[in-house]
């Protein structure tokens, strides 16, 4: 407002203060704390909520492949889950932070959906495995690597270990890959997923071991 | 301290959360047992295996496909129309109910038309040589079977012409007594029509055919409205005499 009041003319006063309300308008979008954010979503800002599927769009998709290990089936599920975001911010309470909500809300819809999926969709899936090199390249964060044969192992590594937790139980993979993919501690998943802390660890510890009899199983053979 | 209470505790132990005492009984056990050791290591290679997996970038942004939907779903009618409220609904709802209104007051108007004026010309048809224009058959009948009967007056006897009492204390021949069973209908303008000899000789009962079409009746009435009445009559007690000479 300050620059406002030292503009010489009454239109080009106005004409400051437009262009800084939009400039600000923009700004609060971009840069609004997240309280912020949830609270213009729940007026329905489309403007906000494209904000929020920008911000969280990547941890839904990755966590969503990675739970169902299909790339079409992930992108179908991350618009149901923000989809759902949309239909149910009202009832968000804040008591979570807005991350650790839409973790749970993946995990979820990622349990319900694998039960018929593959039955009624298994025409347009589409593998993980199946990315060909150029797009794996193209989508990864960690593409710039050393040389080709790198490149080529870590691809390897990357579709057995895919492989490897399509064959251990849900809850498992679950827990698996917010813990190692995702990062977080115990106490963040328990939070979001609404279990004792005990549970995730014990469940932790069996859906590591299950996959490494998987992974070091077929090492063997 | 057993391997396999060890290798349950070597995730916690990989991830730095056990403490004290166990934490001690651990780091010795895997200080001395290779086999456990070699579990631990195989345990880190898992897990640096899945951290290391690469980050995926969205194939495309996301937000203009949930847009999509968001739209389809605010403006998609179907099954969703039953779950909205009525005032929701009533852009979709209204431009239906008025042609099924109309519909529904055409068919009632259609049926309570159906008096006597629009089935004649069917039975007309169906009658052949015994047809008369004035004639239908009554409401609530066997032919006529869309309307109740109900509130339907019978026709009563006018005079003029001739009884068919005094005819029938005339008529007949000593023989012995002879019940005859009619049917018919009285028209809309009172007379008698579609005579049917139900029982009784028909060679005794030309006369009184005779008599009875010429009997005048004051039509039955359909709210207020005359209409001809099917009747069913039966001569009874007739005594048969000789016919007159």
């Amino acid at each position: 407002m300050a620059s406002v009041s030292k503009s010489p003319g009454i239109s080009a006063e106005v004409a400051v203060a437009t262009g800084e309300m939009l400039l600000r308008s923009d700004a609060l979008v971009a840069d609004a704390p997240e309280s912020g954010l949830i609270e213009l979503c729940r007026q329905g800002d489309p403007r906000a909520f494209a904000r929020l599927v920008a911000l969280h769009e990547r941890m839904v998709f990755n966590l969503s492949a990675r739970l169902l290990g299909d790339v079409e089936e992930a992108k179908d599920l991350s618009q149901e889950v923000f989809l759902q975001v949309y239909r149910t911010i009202q009832r968000f309470e804040g008591r979570s932070s807005l991350k650790t909500w839409i973790y749970r809300i993946v995990v979820n819809q990622c349990h319900n959906r694998q039960r018929w999926w593959r039955r009624r969709k298994k025409d347009q899936s589409r593998p993980l495995e199946d990315l060909t090199a150029h797009e794996e390249e193209a989508l990864s964060t960690k593409g710039a690597s050393s040389g080709p044969f790198e490149d080529l192992a870590r691809r390897e590594q990357a579709r057995r270990v895919q492989a490897g937790l399509a064959e251990i139980s849900f809850d498992q993979r679950a827990i698996l890959v917010l813990r190692e993919v995702e990062g977080m501690s115990c106490e963040e998943i328990g939070t979001a997923l609404h279990l004792p802390i005990g549970t995730v660890k014990s469940r932790l510890a069996r859906g590591r071991e299950a996959l490494r009899q998987v992974l070091v199983g077929k090492k063997e053979v | 301290m057993s391997c396999s209470r060890v290798r349950n505790d070597l995730s916690e132990y990989m991830d730095g959360d056990l403490s004290g005492a166990r934490l001690h009984a651990v780091s010795a056990h895997l200080e001395s047992c290779s086999g456990c050791t070699q579990h631990l290591a195989e345990l880190r290679g898992v897990s640096e295996a899945m951290t290391s997996l690469p980050r995926l970038a969205t194939p495309e942004p996301l937000a203009a496909g949930v847009f999509d939907r968001l739209e389809v779903e605010s403006r998609g009618p179907g099954l969703a129309l039953i779950f909205r409220s009525a005032w929701a609904a009533r852009p979709l709802i209204f431009p239906s109910v008025v042609p099924a209104a109309l519909v529904l007051c055409t068919t009632l108007s259609l049926l309570l038309s159906m008096g006597a004026r629009d089935l004649k010309t069917y039975h007309e048809g169906s009658h052949g040589q015994n047809h008369f224009s004035d004639m239908a058959d009554a409401t609530g009948t066997d032919l006529n079977p869309f309307m109740p009967v109900a509130g339907v007056s019978l026709p009563q006897t006018a005079g003029g012409g001739i009884f068919v009492e005094d005819l029938l204390a005339r008529m007949g021949r000593p023989v012995d007594r002879q019940p005859f069973f009619f049917e018919t209908t009285v028209t809309r303008d009172g007379r008698v029509r579609n005579l049917r000899l139900i029982q009784g000789e028909p060679y005794l009962a030309g006369a009184l055919i005779q008599a009875m079409r010429m009997e005048r009746f004051v039509p039955g009435r359909d709210d207020g409205r005359p209409v001809a009445v099917r009747t069913y009559r039966l001569f009874e007690t007739v005594e048969v005499r000789a016919p007159l000479t």
